[in-house]
Formats: structure tokens, C-alpha cells, sequence
């Protein structure tokens, strides 16, 4: 580096020698070129006008130069920039700040297979700025796309860390067949990568979000739902060596959490629930685990709390104050506030990141290093997240016709959670929110009791590592001008390996009504060793060939090529019970039973299927332009898939987009000054699924444990073989597209406007609806069909107030619907796939309040409440019930069809009764806005995120959304507001048991979950150093900021619960009653540096 | 130039040299209907799919199998809020499924293009029709007609799919064919004996099956033709059972339930077997620390006193003033079931017990087993004691009961069926007698003065011989149904049935407040529940077919008739 330096400083003193002599009247300019960010800008060029002379700047910005004496103007161009023309007058130091050039149209986009200037697009392509992944805590890439493209709707069903977030571009479903979700492909360098976990944001020059079935299709089979296309950063070649490094601390805290009722009032509420359940009002008491409520333990949990409430009394519990055994019975009175008990206040989370890039005249290079490590809420034994990326670039010309690039990237990720002694969808939140405040969560005698926090605490760590590993290697081969050839292959393996040591806990095990210290607590079967390994391989050869031809006005490029994909992956389980020494976790030092599956066998972890599917394709497209006004892409794929029988394992594929410049035309010249550029485009393309799941084709016999033991086998059995159809093809998915571009006032205003249909059709769907008589499932066909209907928006504007000041914003907002066009489903039960449903329809009654006494006269003989005349018959929703009878502070459903009593029909969409679509869980009218602004040094920016109207009924129910869920357990704090002859304006009911679907709980509009809401996702403040003091320090810049994400929120909300939370993976299988009871989301607050040097 | 040409030429060869073939990627670790059926261990390992949903013994993890709890409605518990018979027809499901139907036609179907001897190939398809009959006997006791399929339809063959509910005895006639066939080609041994399907298992199958059917025809008057045919293959295949298979009586009765280890137990034609660790339940849980719903007194006073003369005619029996007199001089198997003390909620539990508290004061421990109910294996849904699935106790029912339903029981047939339970280990009954037709110990005749009229005598005892040996067991609703006794589920009509133990609050200075005293007094019963069970519809005896499956026919052109009584 320092030889450049010491060549470039000789280069310099040539020149001024040259200058002196060529101009013997002459004196010497110097200075800074900045950009408004105040950023050194390195290789400016400085040309003095009407003369034949220049220079340009350095690392630092920073020039000199000596001029003649009569030179009136220095001109500073630097691409990407304005022009900048300055007068030199008298001085002869000059601070220079160029404005960015925001005719972002004449900027070079990615796109499929190259890149194109962006005027010339004709596709649906959303570029992001990288700008918006700058600065920010966030975990992975896709957290920090959220929001920012127009139609790409990215959630994260709870704040666990480590967790891929769900990616969907342009609907949510997309196809009803896609096992894997119809997540748009990441391409990742031209090629596929599993998830946006495995790039450091950091590494990424450019994103460009390919949207419509024209500008995907050269990607073929696997690219039907869209495209992100990522380009990593490279060197640039005479560049000398950069290095860049960047921190971020951030510190995160729940942003909602439930809160369990007070003990007293919370016990009082179950009292009232068992009353009417078990149709006696003399219950006094009741049990739940062990512990008992009766009305002197209820007046002494009360006492208790009016005494000691707030106090810190330590962990020791004192028999006859905090709890009592009486009767043989356990009383406890003290109440315990687990969240606020083992909960950080903070959790810390930290980023750092280096990059060091450059390049000689043939070579260029770049190596991107990173480490994020995230901890987690618990106090004790927290969980922990780590990811170490690294990437290597290198790009040489081997001749002038040649060039050879080798490019790794590599990401390794560590999460660690405590052993569980359950299911994954029971973690410890789950329990930490299901028992009553007066749960013991103290000692006796320094012991502590059976809890969900004693679990975490004694638990070892599962460990559970994650790699990604790939290599790729290409050449350039340009035999002809014009013509250029690119080869490129890539391997990419992935690797999980899940290493987790059980064992037991120790405690008082009081769950059966005593206080009963036992060493250990759990099953035998937690006391054991599991390794879990996936691990899967990837090959990717593409090879295609470009060729340009200008003719006068009219541009034309060719591609014609190829590309394969062959993917394998495998998984398997072992586990051997019977740990010797915990500390020791390891198969060789355990002795007792041992247990190995391979993937579909166990789905106890995260387990792959082994398997292996392959693709094949070629592919040619043709780009014209007229005069940069008239703009035409044809596109034509042939693809063959390995998921189809070999008959019907090809089909080809068209498309084609075209645009047309207006602002082009002499006649729309007039308008230039505020109508600067306005294209109108339209594109129609089609594209096969083949994500439609394995071996559809075939009929195969899964393998599983019966579950009926024979001495120490567990046997194995085989499913039954289903009905297949030997033919089965592609889902062909269209999308036609129209769309518009404008941009005015000089190009600081500018919008983009797409409107499009997908249209999926011949979806693999079960071919007609047959009697349960025939005992299997009905054999797939590809019959079903679609459709998304969508709309997006985006506007941008910019100004420079001044020299130093300039503010910028941008909106965006879209919606979409998802409809089944076509189904052969005849039954049409409401909640089932039918012809005409729009996905994400909640059906439910039309709530009119809650019934007071006054809708009443008085109970019957045997106890029934009699509805006055003109209030319909609910009776039929109080089911096979003996106890329920609807009455005063009971939910009273509307009469939607007038026939008197209130009942679902047959629960179809031709007699639906009562029932009507109440709401829907799609996400409509996603938006965020965008608003930043610098001044000098300062930059600000902040970044809006929300979604206009989206509802939800939890299918799984749950008690922090339905009081009385599980009747005995908590109750929450946000329940209280429960009816009684005297708050007859309460929001829930009269306390009652109330188990899924039923009484006062069947899906209605008064207790559905609005889940709108609008979110300050990120916030930052920057400070650039000034240039003088940076290059003072030998530096190139520097940058402190502080940025927060998360940190207000506004919703409709009526229960405790984060607006973005949904069902986890895990809970949706087999836990629907664990809804809210996940992961807190995190609100963060982060500080961090930006160094260059 | 040249050197590009070769470079060229070796990248189209590298691309087209991977061409054939690349696209056929079979499954690597799936079998097919086309490779799998290839011999006789495959075929073996297709047929344990079909256990677990025949044979839940005791439930697996938290899920109950029928026994105790996995069944509410019966006439044994006092329930605080009593379980009701289903009042709604159900949009779709309900229990109309096929699928084991389909599962053994396809099983039937394919194993014969195994790769086996004749010999193997008959014994696989006994298997296989014994399941199917399986199959067709747990739809038809819910259902009563359905269609029958004697081989997997296509779904093209939409008249065959759609075929209307053919009448119960036309399909129990193809069950029985099915069984005979069982019966005469199933293996004696096959496997572990106890754990695997053969000949005794099928035959002891086929004696529940066919006096389930023999007497619902009877009773309910179906077609008396084929209920004595069904009776008589009921009692065939129990006396060949009992006269060939060896089965015999080497421990007490209360050992048959709460064992951790079964195998060694000579009653046990196929039992369930439960490891720690591995495969767990949790019905000792339900009779050990939690609270459980109490037998009533209907059940208890059912046990005869040890005089082999039901209580009322006893001059053992010393009333139900307390427990100890409750179980004084009674049949053995009662505390061999029940507690010997009483556990109303709010009980002082004896220093060093933890038993939970009982709705009825009565409690149930007949599948607890001491041994392990203090530690974890105790507790929780980590049970691991064995299940009986079905056993000799049953068998023995079943003959006498179809012996005295085909013209009467003989001394002989008491001998070789109830008596053979009065005499196992730790029994104390004396022999049952049948003396003229009425039943008879020690030489003397008697007749319950608490019989149901309808009921002769000696019926009245097989069946009360039957409720006691398979109390809890989760059979009793199937025996009212079967014998169109429902309503003595009604408890109205029958008011032990809501009462417990007689207690005097004064003894138990704890007592829960929801502990309600039959008329409100300081003593008396317990009274469990406070709303009735009543039976007013016989609707109940059949399950409502599903709205959905209705309509489906009927766009098809085809009627599916619904269940008397739950048409709309």
C-alpha cells in the first residue's frame, strides 16, 4: 500500500513539474470533494475549463492543482454525480460537495442473466437501496427487506432468535401444493441460496427483486415466485486496498408481553368458570397441579398481596406466609412475577464486520468477514445466537478474451437453547404463562420447586450448528466483440448438525399435591444423547452466451443458454438414553437404550427429508430497443423437472415484455421541465412449478414406528399406498403485468406504479371429492387453478435545500388478493378449499353484544334462561352440553338469515346458517414510508412499517385469547374486564369454561384479532467526522451512529400480544393453544462506528 | 481462437455428458406399492400398522385407550357432570371412515404377490381378513348399515364408490366369513406369543365380534335368523378357544391389570406392552394422585356378597354404612377394584398416602399398581405397566353368555366358563349353579329381587357376572347398547347411579363444600351431580352419519340413508 502511495505522490510531483513548465504564470489549487454525506470521493475528476489539464483526487478526497492564471472555472465530474462548475476567482482552496446524480434512471440495474440501464427495463424489477440495511440491528437480510419492496410480504411468527423469517412475493400461498412455500428464489451471485441467513448484508453491493413471470422466467423451474436477486461486492480494478469495519451494539426488550391476573382475582374468575361448569354454586374450592384454592386460602392469597405485595422477600418461601399444607392439601399464597423474575431487561446483541476490497490492473479482490452474536431474554441459561460469515472474490483477466473469476462464501451459525423438557412448542414461555400467579417459583430449604425456569436452569445446551459452505468458479469468454460466453459452476453444501445432552431435574415435585423433593423429576427417556445431522449438496452449472448488436437506432442483444440443478440432501437421528455424566454428553458414555432413525422416520428435530430432484433447462431471450423509446424482451424456456414422470417431465415455457418511452417523443419534450420521464410497460409471462412435493407420481409407502412394541422393538410399518395418476405435470404459473414509471420536477419526483395477475393454473389438487366410502385420499390431478390480483406503489422524492441541507422520502404501498378459480371440490364446507374462496377467509357469526338480564324473562322449571320474543334460538350452540345454557353476559350471535335460531346449516358455503366471512388473515395494504434528511455530517433517516388491515382468529384458540381455555390454569390480567350483573359493559363474558369453538367463543366479529398495525421499524441518527479531522487520523471516514428498531407501535390490539406474532411453525403442527405464549418480539436500541480506511 | 474452440467444446461435452438420465431421481428412502410387497417379512411389517388402531390397551402418552376414563359413558361412574349421549349431527367425519376398510383390502390384495409359501400365503390372508373384519365390526357397532367393500374401489368406479348402506346382517355375513376363514388358516403361533395376531387372538376376536352382533340382532329384533347364527359362531369360536388354546388363570385378578410385565400371565391372549422410557401411559396416574370421577353405588351394590348371593339376599352383606362394611364378606374381585377407603374431595388423606380425592367417595384402583405408584413411574403419562387387550376373563363371558342366549346355559358350559373364574387365584365365589334354568349356589336357587324384569334370572347373573369381571374396562356401554338397555343409563329412572358413598360430613372436618349430601342433611350419600342424565330418544343407539357424506351421495343420484331419529 504503501508503494501506491509513494507512486502516486511521484505521479503528482511530475505532473506539477510538467505544469510549471508548460505555464510559467500559473499558482496552485487545492481541496476536498465530498459528497453529501461528507464522504471522501476518491477519483474525481477535476478538468479546468477550456483548457486541456486536470486532475483528480485521492483516497481523501483531496486534490491539487496548478492552473494558469487566466483559468476562470474548475469543472468536477465524478460518475454517478452532477457536473459541479466552480468559479476559482480568488481562492485557492476549495471544499467541494458534489450531489449525487438522483437521475437513478440512468443507473445499471441487475436482472436476470446481466443488467440492464433502468430505463430500459420492461419488467416488474424492484431495486433496493443498501442504504436501508445500513446501520441497523437487525439479524439477517430479510428482516431488513421488510417493508422496503412494494409486494414482498416478509413476517416472523415470534422473536425467537435464529429463526428464518417467511419470505412471499406477491401473495402468500402462491400455489395450495408448494410442501416447501412458494418463498421466492434467492439468487445469490447468479446462483441459489437456501435462505437470506446465509448472506452477510454487509457483502451485498446490490438487490435487485425481479417480480413478474417476464423478468424470472430466464430462471426457469424453480423461479415462479419471483426472483431476489443479490450481487455481493467486488473489487474494482487500479483500486487501491480498503478496509472497512463496522459495529453495532444493541440492546433489545420485549415489546408486549401477557400478564397473568393477579392471584386473588385470577382465582376468583376460575371459582365463577367451575361454578356454572359444574352447574353448583356452592364450589369453593378447587385444584389445578397440585395446588388448591379454597375460600380461606383465597382470603389469605389476598392478605398476603395487601401485606407483602411489591415487597422483596428473597426466594425463600415461609410455611404459614407463603404457603401452608392443610388438610393434606397445598395452599400457596404468595404471588410470584415469573416474567419480571427471569427476564434480562436487556438483551445485548452485538455486530461486527470487516471488509477489505481493491484491485490491480487485471485482478480484483474482495474479502468480507462477519460475527453477530445475539443473546436471549432468559436470565438463567439464556439462549444465544452466533453467525460467523466470510466471503472471498477474485476476478482476473488471463487474457484479453478471458476471464476467470472463484468466488467462497461461507456462513457457520450457532444457536444454543436449553435442553426442553417437552415439545418445541411448549417451550419455556409457554409454561411461564400458563399457571396462576401464585405458582411457586421460590425455595424451601434453598430448593427449588418444579417450574419451567428449574427446567432451564439445571438444563444443559442443545446445541444446534448450522454451515454453509460454497465454491464457485467461472470464466468469460468474449471470442468475438460483442460476443461474450459465461461459464459458471457452483457447488454449495449445507450442514446441521443438533447435538443435545438431556437429563433430569431436581426439585420439589409438587404437581400431585405434596411436597415431594425428588432428585429427579422427568421421564427417563429426556436422560439421554441426540444427535441430529442434515446435511445436504447442491450443484449448479450454468453456461450461456451474450451477444450485442447496435444497427443505428436499434439495440439488440441475444441470450441463449443452459442451466442444471441437482440437489441431494439426507438426514439422520440417533440417541442413546442412560448419560453417565451429564458433563460428558456424549453416545460412547451413555448405557442404556439407544434409538436411530433416518428422515421421514422421526420428526423430532429439524429433520430433511433424504432425498435428491434435479432440473435441466435452456433458455434464449432477445431484448430490442428502438431508439431507447420503443423497448421488446422475448423470453422462451425449456424445462425438464425429475418431480414429473419422465413423460411428462419437459414443457416450454414463454414470455415477453414491452415498454414504450413516451417522454421519448418530440411531442412530450414541452413537458421535460416536470414530466422528465414517463414509460408505460405491459409484460405476460409463464413459468412451471415444480415445488409441488416428491414423488407425486408414485404411489410410495412411507415408513413409520407402529408404536406397538415387541420386546425392545418399537416395530416398523409402511403407510398404505395411495391412488396415484401416472401423469402429472407442471403447475403453470402467468402473471401479467402492466406497469408505469414517471418521474417530474427534474426527476426528484418519481413514481412506479405495477398492477398484475398471477394466475396459477393446472394446480396439483385432489381430483374430485370422493365419499369417505372409498377410504383413501383422493388421487391429485392437475386441475385446480388460482389467481392474485395486485397492485403496487411506489413514490420518491428528494431535494437539496441549500448547500448543505437535503431531505428525502419514500413511500411505497401494495395489495394483493388470493381467489381459488378453480376447484373440484363439491362438498364446499366453508373451511375447505372450494371454487370462489379467497384465501385467508374467517367465517364466523356476527356478535350483537353480550345479553344482559333484560333480554330475558326469567329462567323456565328446569333452569333454562327464557329468551325474550325476538331474540333468536342459540341453543344450538350450546352443543352436546349439559351446562351450558346461554344466558345474561353470554354472547349474543346476530339472526343473520331471519329463521329464528342461530346455527352454522351444514356448515357449507351453499347453506352456511348464521355464519358469514367475518374477516381475513391476509395482510392487505402493506405500506411504509420512508423519511431522511442530512445536513453536514448529520444524517437522519426513519423508516415506517405497517399493514391497513389484517384479522385473525387463532384456529388453535389458546387462554391468552379465549378466557377460560383451560379453565383451572391462568387467567390473564387483560380478562378482568369480565361481565357480572354489575359491569354489564365488559368486553369478554361471564366467566365460564370455554374450550375451542364453543358458547361464547365460536369465530365472531367481537373477538376477532384486528391485526393492523403501523410500526417505527428503524430510526437512526449519523454523524460523519469531518473530512479534515478524519484525514488527519489517516483515515478515510468515519461514522458514529445510534439506531433503533422497533421503537413505537400502533395497533388495534385488544390482548397482550405483539401485532406481527402468529403461530410458529411448531405451534401450527401440534399446538394451537400456545398462541401468544412464544418468543417475546423485541423492541432494540443500538449505538454503533463506521470506519474506512 | 483455437484454444477457445477447445475450451468451448469441452464445456458442452462436460454439460452433455450428465444429460442421460438426469432427470430420473427416484425416492431414496420410500418403498413403493410396485417394489415393497416382495416377501413374507414385508408383508409382516405391514401389518402392524393395523395394531395400534385395534389394539390401544391403555392409551400411549397423554391419550386415554378405553379403559376407565377413555370411556364416560357408562352406567359405572358418578359423575359430577354426568356425559351425554351426542345431540348433533355432525357436518363431516363423525367416524364415517373407511380408511382401515381400504388399508386391509389393499393388505388382502397385495400380499398375495409376495413371495411366500401356500401355507404363509393363507395364514397373511386370515391376517388380513381378520383386520378387515375388524374394520367392518367397529363401523357397524357404531353405525349399523354401511356399504361393504371386499376389495379397494378405484376412484373412477363412482357406482361402486357410491354404493347405499347394505343391511348390517348382509355385512356381519361377510365378517363372519371372514373370521371362519381366520379362524381355520391363521397360525396357532406367530411371533411372540401375546404380542402378535394368531389363530387365538382371531377366535377369542371372533366371540366379542358375533355376540355383539348375535345379541344387538336379537334384542333390536334385526333378523333372529342370523342372530343365533352369529350366537353360535360366537360360542364356537369361544369353546375352541377355551378347550385348545391352553389359556388358563396363574395369578389373581387385580394382577391382570396392574402388572408391569404380562407376559408370563397365562390369561393374556394379546396384551400391550408398555417400557419406560419408550412407550408410557397414564392410567395409573388416573387412580393414583389425581382426582378421580368415583364409581356409584349402582356398580357397587352389583358385587355379590361372598356367598355367591347378591346383597340383597345375603345374610352376609352388612349394609353401606361405611366402607369397611361395604366391602365386608363381598366377591374378591371388589377389592380387587375398588379402594378400601372412602375419598370424598376434602378427605384427610392417612399420614404417608396421597391418593387423590374421588367424586363418589368410592375410589377405583384397580389398575394401580403399588410397586411403582410413589415414583416418577407413577405419575405423569410415564405409566409403564402392561395392558390386557383381550383376555381369557372375556372369552369365558362370552361363551356363557352365548351359551344361555342359544336355549340356555348348561351345567356344563357354567363350569367350563364362570365357574373357571370363580375358582382363579384369590377367587372366593362358589360355584354358579343352574338349577332348572335359575340360577343357584350351593344347591339353592335365587333370584335378585333388584332384577330387571325383562331379564330372566340367569341372564341377570351372566350379565352381572360380566359387568364385574370387566368393570372399568370400558365395555359396558357396547353391552347396553347391544342388549337395548340404555336406559339404564338413565338416572332419573335410576337413582344409584347418582349416588356415591354414604358419609356423615362429621367425619371429614375438611370436606369441600362442593361435596353435596342427598338431601342436603349431615349424612347420607353423596350426590355427585346436580343435573340428570336422561334417556328419552333411541336414537342413541346408532351414530348419525355425517351431513356432508349425505349430500355427496345425493348429488350423485344415490340415497345414503341417515339414522332413524337423526334425520332432519
Amino acid at each position: 500500500m504503501k508503494t501506491k502511495y509513494i507512486y502516486f505522490s511521484v505521479f503528482l510531483l511530475c505532473c506539477c513539474f510538467c505544469v510549471q513548465n508548460l505555464f510559467a504564470q500559473s499558482r496552485t489549487l487545492t481541496g476536498t470533494v465530498t459528497d453529501q454525506s461528507n464522504t471522501p470521493l476518491h477519483g474525481v475528476s477535476i478538468l479546468v475549463k477550456g483548457a486541456a489539464m486536470g486532475s483528480t483526487t485521492d483516497e481523501r478526497g483531496a486534490f491539487s492543482l496548478k492552473v494558469p492564471d487566466k483559468a476562470k472555472i474548475l469543472i468536477f465530474r465524478y460518475v454517478g454525480f452532477v457536473d459541479k462548475e466552480v468559479a476559482i476567482a480568488d481562492s485557492t482552496s476549495f471544499e467541494v460537495v458534489l450531489e449525487k446524480d438522483n437521475k437513478a434512471l440512468s443507473d445499471v440495474v441487475i436482472v436476470g442473466y446481466g443488467t440492464q440501464k433502468r430505463s430500459d427495463v420492461t419488467g416488474a424489477v424492484t431495486t433496493v437501496d443498501t442504504k436501508v440495511l445500513r446501520s441497523r440491528p437487525i439479524t439477517d437480510l430479510a428482516r431488513g427487506l421488510q417493508g422496503v419492496v412494494p409486494g414482498l410480504t416478509i413476517t416472523t411468527p415470534s422473536g425467537e432468535l435464529g429463526k428464518n423469517p417467511s419470505i412471499r412475493l406477491r401473495g402468500i400461498t402462491g400455489s395450495l401444493n408448494s410442501p416447501e412455500g412458494t418463498q421466492p428464489l434467492i439468487l445469490v451471485d447468479n446462483v441459489e441460496m437456501p435462505n437470506l441467513q446465509m448472506i452477510n448484508p454487509e457483502d451485498i453491493e446490490q438487490i435487485s427483486v425481479l417480480k413478474d413471470a417476464a423478468s424470472t422466467s430466464i430462471y426457469g423451474t424453480r423461479a415462479a415466485w419471483g426472483v431476489i436477486l443479490i450481487k455481493t461486492k467486488s473489487g474494482h480494478k487500479n483500486m487501491p486496498a480498503r478496509v472497512t469495519y463496522s459495529n453495532n451494539f444493541a440492546y433489545s426488550q420485549p415489546t408486549t408481553l401477557p400478564k397473568i391476573a393477579p392471584a386473588y382475582e385470577g382465582a376468583q374468575m376460575v371459582l365463577q368458570a367451575l361454578r356454572r361448569s359444574a352447574n353448583n354454586p356452592d364450589i369453593q374450592s378447587f385444584g389445578v397441579l397440585g395446588m388448591y384454592f379454597d375460600s380461606v386460602g383465597n382470603q389469605k392469597i389476598k392478605e398476603w398481596s395487601d401485606k407483602y405485595g411489591g415487597q422483596d422477600l428473597g426466594p425463600e418461601m415461609v410455611e404459614g406466609r407463603d404457603y401452608e399444607i392443610r388438610n393434606g392439601n397445598l395452599y400457596f399464597y404468595r404471588s410470584w412475577d415469573p416474567l419480571k423474575m427471569y427476564m434480562r431487561d436487556w438483551s445485548p446483541q452485538q455486530k461486527h464486520d470487516i471488509s477489505i476490497s481493491g484491485g490491480s490492473e487485471k485482478t480484483t479482490y474482495n474479502i468480507g468477514l462477519g460475527y453477530l452474536g445475539e443473546k436471549g431474554v432468559l436470565k438463567v441459561n439464556p439462549d444465544e445466537f452466533d453467525r460467523y460469515n466470510a466471503s472471498v472474490g477474485v476476478t482476473s483477466s488471463v487474457t484479453d478474451w478471458l476471464d476467470v473469476r472463484a468466488k467462497m462464501i461461507y456462513s457457520s451459525s450457532l444457536t444454543t437453547t436449553p435442553y426442553n423438557f417437552g415439545s418445541n412448542a411448549f417451550g419455556p414461555w409457554y409454561y411461564l404463562l400458563r399457571w396462576p400467579a401464585i405458582y411457586p417459583y421460590g425455595t424451601i430449604d434453598g430448593k427449588p420447586f418444579r417450574s419451567a425456569v428449574t427446567e432451564v436452569s439445571q438444563a444443559h445446551m442443545n446445541r444446534d450448528n448450522n454451515a454453509y459452505m460454497r465454491a464457485s468458479a467461472g470464466a468469460t469468454i468474449r471470442p468475438l466483440k460483442n460476443l461474450s460466453i459465461n461459464l459458471d459452476y457452483s457447488y454449495s453444501t449445507n450442514n446441521e448438525h443438533y447435538h443435545s445432552i438431556g437429563g433430569g431435574t431436581s426439585g420439589i415435585d409438587f404437581w400431585a399435591g405434596q411436597l415431594n423433593y425428588l432428585d429427579n423429576y422427568q421421564s427417563t427417556s429426556y436422560n439421554g444423547v441426540t444427535y441430529i445431522s442434515n446435511w445436504d449438496k447442491m450443484h449448479t452449472a450454468k453456461a450461456f452466451a451474450t451477444y450485442d448488436l447496435h444497427l443505428d437506432d436499434h439495440q439488440l442483444k441475444f441470450i441463449l443458454g443452459t442451466d442444471m440443478d441437482l440437489y441431494n440432501s439426507w438426514g439422520q437421528y440417533s440417541e442413546r438414553r442412560g448419560i453417565i455424566d451429564p458433563d460428558f454428553g456424549e453416545i460412547g458414555l451413555t448405557t442404556g437404550d439407544q434409538f436411530a432413525y433416518g428422515s421421514p422416520g422421526k420428526t423430532a428435530g429439524q429433520q430433511w427429508p433424504i432425498t435428491q430432484w434435479s432440473t435441466l433447462g435452456y433458455f434464449a431471450r432477445v431484448n430490442y430497443s428502438y431508439k431507447d423509446k420503443f423497448l421488446l424482451e422475448l423470453n422462451g424456456r425449456r424445462d425438464g423437472s425429475s418431480r414429473f414422470p419422465t413423460k411428462d417431465a419437459w414443457a416450454f415455457f414463454p414470455s415477453m415484455s414491452a415498454g414504450y418511452v413516451l417522454t421519448e417523443e418530440p411531442f412530450m419534450k414541452p413537458l421535460k421541465n416536470t414530466l422528465s420521464f414517463l414509460k408505460v410497460r405491459g409484460s405476460w409471462g409463464q413459468l412451471g412449478n415444480q415445488g409441488v412435493g416428491e414423488y407425486r407420481f408414485l404411489s410410495t409407502m412411507a415408513s413409520s414406528s407402529s408404536g406397538w412394541w415387541i420386546g425392545d422393538n418399537n416395530e416398523i410399518t409402511f403407510s398404505t399406498p395411495q391412488e396415484v395418476r401416472s401423469s402429472l405435470t407442471w403447475e403453470k404459473i402467468a402473471t401479467l403485468d402492466f406497469g408505469l414509471d414517471a418521474r417530474f420536477l427534474d426527476d426528484r419526483l418519481g413514481a412506479t406504479f405495477d398492477w398484475y395477475q398471477r394466475t396459477t393454473s393446472d394446480m396439483i389438487r385432489p381430483g374430485v371429492t370422493l365419499p369417505s366410502s372409498y377410504g383413501g385420499t383422493s388421487p391429485v390431478r392437475n386441475y385446480g387453478a388460482m389467481r392474485t390480483t395486485g397492485w403496487e406503489l411506489t413514490v420518491d422524492y428528494h431535494q437539496n435545500i441549500g448547500r448543505d441541507l437535503s431531505i428525502n422520502a419514500a413511500v411505497t404501498l401494495s395489495d394483493f388478493t388470493e381467489k381459488i378459480t378453480k376447484d373440484a371440490n363439491v362438498t364446499k364446507t366453508i373451511t375447505s378449499i372450494y371454487q370462489g374462496k379467497t384465501l385467508g377467509e374467517i367465517w364466523g357469526y356476527e356478535s350483537v353484544g353480550l345479553f344482559q338480564q333484560s333480554d330475558f324473562d326469567g329462567k323456565d322449571g328446569s333452569g333454562r334462561w327464557i329468551p325474550k320474543p325476538g331474540i333468536a334460538d342459540q341453543s344450538f350452540l350450546e352443543g352436546n352440553s349439559n351446562w351450558f345454557n346461554f344466558g345474561p353476559g353470554d354472547v349474543h350471535y346476530k339472526d343473520l338469515n331471519g329463521d329464528g335460531k342461530i346455527d352454522p346449516g351444514n356448515s357449507t358455503v351453499d347453506d352456511h346458517g348464521d355464519m358469514k366471512v367475518i374477516g381475513n388473515s391476509t395482510p392487505r395494504y402493506q405500506y411504509s414510508i420512508r423519511l431522511g434528511a442530512a445536513w453536514r455530517g448529520i444524517d437522519f433517516d426513519m423508516f415506517w412499517q405497517g399493514v391497513g388491515k389484517r384479522d385473525l382468529w387463532p384456529a388453535g384458540g389458546g387462554p391468552i385469547f379465549i378466557p377460560g381455555f383451560s379453565v383451572a390454569e391462568a387467567w390473564y390480567q387483560h380478562q378482568l374486564d369480565y361481565w357480572t350483573p354489575e359491569n354489564t359493559g365488559a368486553y369478554y363474558p361471564r366467566p365460564t369454561s370455554n374450550p375451542l369453538n364453543t358458547f361464547n367463543f365460536y369465530p365472531q366479529s367481537r373477538y376477532l384479532l384486528n391485526m393492523a398495525y403501523l410500526r417505527l421499524k428503524n430510526v437512526q441518527l449519523g454523524y460523519s467526522l469531518p473530512n479534515k479531522l478524519v484525514s488527519k487520523l489517516n483515515l478515510v471516514k468515519v461514522r458514529v451512529y445510534a439506531s433503533g428498531e422497533n421503537l413505537l407501535t400502533f395497533d388495534h390490539l385488544q390482548i397482550p400480544i405483539d401485532p406481527e406474532v402468529d403461530y410458529t411453525k411448531e405451534q401450527e403442527a401440534s399446538a394451537g393453544n400456545a398462541f401468544g405464549r412464544v418468543y417475546p418480539y423485541r423492541k432494540t436500541f443500538s449505538f454503533g462506528l463506521q470506519v474506512t480506511f | 481462437m483455437q484454444r477457445i474452440i477447445i475450451f468451448l467444446i469441452s464445456a458442452v461435452c462436460l454439460f452433455s455428458s450428465c444429460k442421460k438420465g438426469f432427470l430420473d431421481k427416484p425416492p431414496l428412502d420410500q418403498l413403493t406399492d410396485d417394489n415393497f410387497w416382495s416377501n413374507e417379512s414385508n408383508v409382516r411389517t405391514f401389518s402392524y400398522g393395523f395394531y395400534p388402531t385395534y389394539f390401544t390397551g391403555y392409551g400411549a402418552g397423554w391419550v386415554w385407550g378405553a379403559y376407565f376414563t377413555g370411556e364416560t359413558l357408562n352406567d359405572e361412574f358418578g359423575e359430577t357432570s354426568p356425559s351425554q349421549y351426542p345431540k348433533v349431527v355432525p357436518s363431516t367425519g363423525g367416524g364415517w371412515s373407511f380408511t382401515n376398510v381400504r388399508k386391509a383390502n389393499i393388505f388382502l390384495d397385495r400380499l398375495q404377490r409376495a413371495n411366500m409359501p401356500d401355507e404363509a400365503k393363507e395364514h397373511w390372508t386370515g391376517i388380513a381378513r381378520f383386520f378387515r373384519g375388524m374394520a367392518y365390526y367397529l363401523l357397524v357397532e357404531r353405525f349399523g348399515d354401511v356399504p361393504w367393500y371386499d376389495k379397494a374401489v378405484p376412484s373412477e368406479q363412482e357406482d361402486s364408490l357410491y354404493r347405499p348402506r347394505d343391511p348390517r346382517q348382509e355385512v356381519m355375513k361377510h365378517v363372519l366369513e371372514d373370521f371362519q376363514y381366520a379362524a381355520d388358516h391363521v397360525r396357532e403361533s406367530d411371533g411372540q406369543k401375546g404380542l402378535t395376531v394368531n389363530k387365538w387372538v382371531v377366535l377369542a376376536f371372533m366371540s366379542k365380534v358375533f355376540l355383539f352382533e348375535g345379541t344387538w340382532e336379537k334384542y333390536h329384533n334385526v333378523d333372529q335368523a342370523a342372530a343365533k347364527t352369529f350366537l353360535e359362531a360366537a360360542k364356537w369360536a369361544a369353546a375352541e378357544l377355551i378347550n385348545k388354546g391352553g389359556f388358563s388363570f396363574n395369578y389373581t385378578y387385580r394382577e391382570s391389570f396392574n402388572a408391569l410385565d404380562l407376559s408370563s400371565n397365562n390369561e393374556m391372549i394379546l396384551y400391550k406392552q408398555y417400557e419406560s422410557g419408550q412407550v408410557t401411559h397414564t392410567l395409573v396416574s388416573y387412580v393414583n394422585r389425581e382426582g378421580q370421577t368415583g364409581p356409584n353405588k349402582d356398580v357397587i351394590d352389583d358385587y355379590l356378597c361372598a356367598d355367591g348371593k347378591p346383597i340383597e339376599l345375603s345374610d352376609e352383606y352388612e349394609g353401606d354404612k361405611g366402607i369397611g362394611h361395604v366391602m365386608a364378606h363381598r366377591d374378591s374381585r371388589m377389592a380387587g377394584t375398588f379402594a378400601p377407603d372412602l375419598r370424598p374431595v376434602g378427605y384427610d388423606r392417612p399420614a404417608g398416602t396421597f391418593f387423590g380425592a374421588s367424586s363418589t367417595g368410592y375410589a377405583t384402583l384397580k389398575f394401580l399398581n403399588e410397586e411403582i405408584m410413589n415414583d416418577g413411574r407413577g405419575l405423569s403419562n410415564v405409566n409403564p405397566t402392561d395392558a390386557p387387550i383381550i383376555r381369557l376373563g372375556e372369552v369365558l363371558l362370552n361363551y356363557a353368555e352365548a351359551a344361555q342366549e342359544l336355549g340356555g346355559v348348561t351345567q356344563a358350559d357354567l363350569d367350563m366358563s364362570i365357574n373357571k373364574l370363580r375358582s382363579r387365584p384369590g377367587g372366593n365365589l362358589p360355584p354358579l349353579q343352574v338349577i332348572g334354568g335359575q340360577p343357584a349356589v350351593n344347591g339353592k336357587v335365587y333370584d335378585d329381587p333388584k332384577r330387571d324384569p325383562t331379564v330372566s334370572s340367569m341372564l341377570w347373573e351372566i350379565r352381572r357376572e360380566r359387568r364385574v369381571e370387566m368393570s372399568m374396562e370400558g365395555v359396558r356401554d357396547d353391552d347396553l347398547r347391544r342388549w337395548k338397555k340404555l336406559d339404564y343409563m338413565d338416572m332419573v329412572k335410576h337413582p344409584d347411579l347418582n349416588r356415591g358413598a354414604w358419609i356423615k360430613k362429621s367425619d371429614y372436618p375438611h370436606l369441600s363444600a362442593s361435596v353435596i349430601i342427598e338431601g342436603g342433611g349431615n349424612e347420607g350419600y353423596i350426590k355427585p351431580a346436580s343435573v340428570l342424565r336422561v334417556i328419552d330418544n333411541d336414537r342413541i343407539y346408532l351414530l348419525p352419519l355425517p351431513l356432508d357424506q349425505i349430500q355427496l351421495y345425493k348429488d350423485h343420484g344415490v340415497t345414503l340413508a341417515q339414522n332413524p331419529g337423526w334425520e332432519e
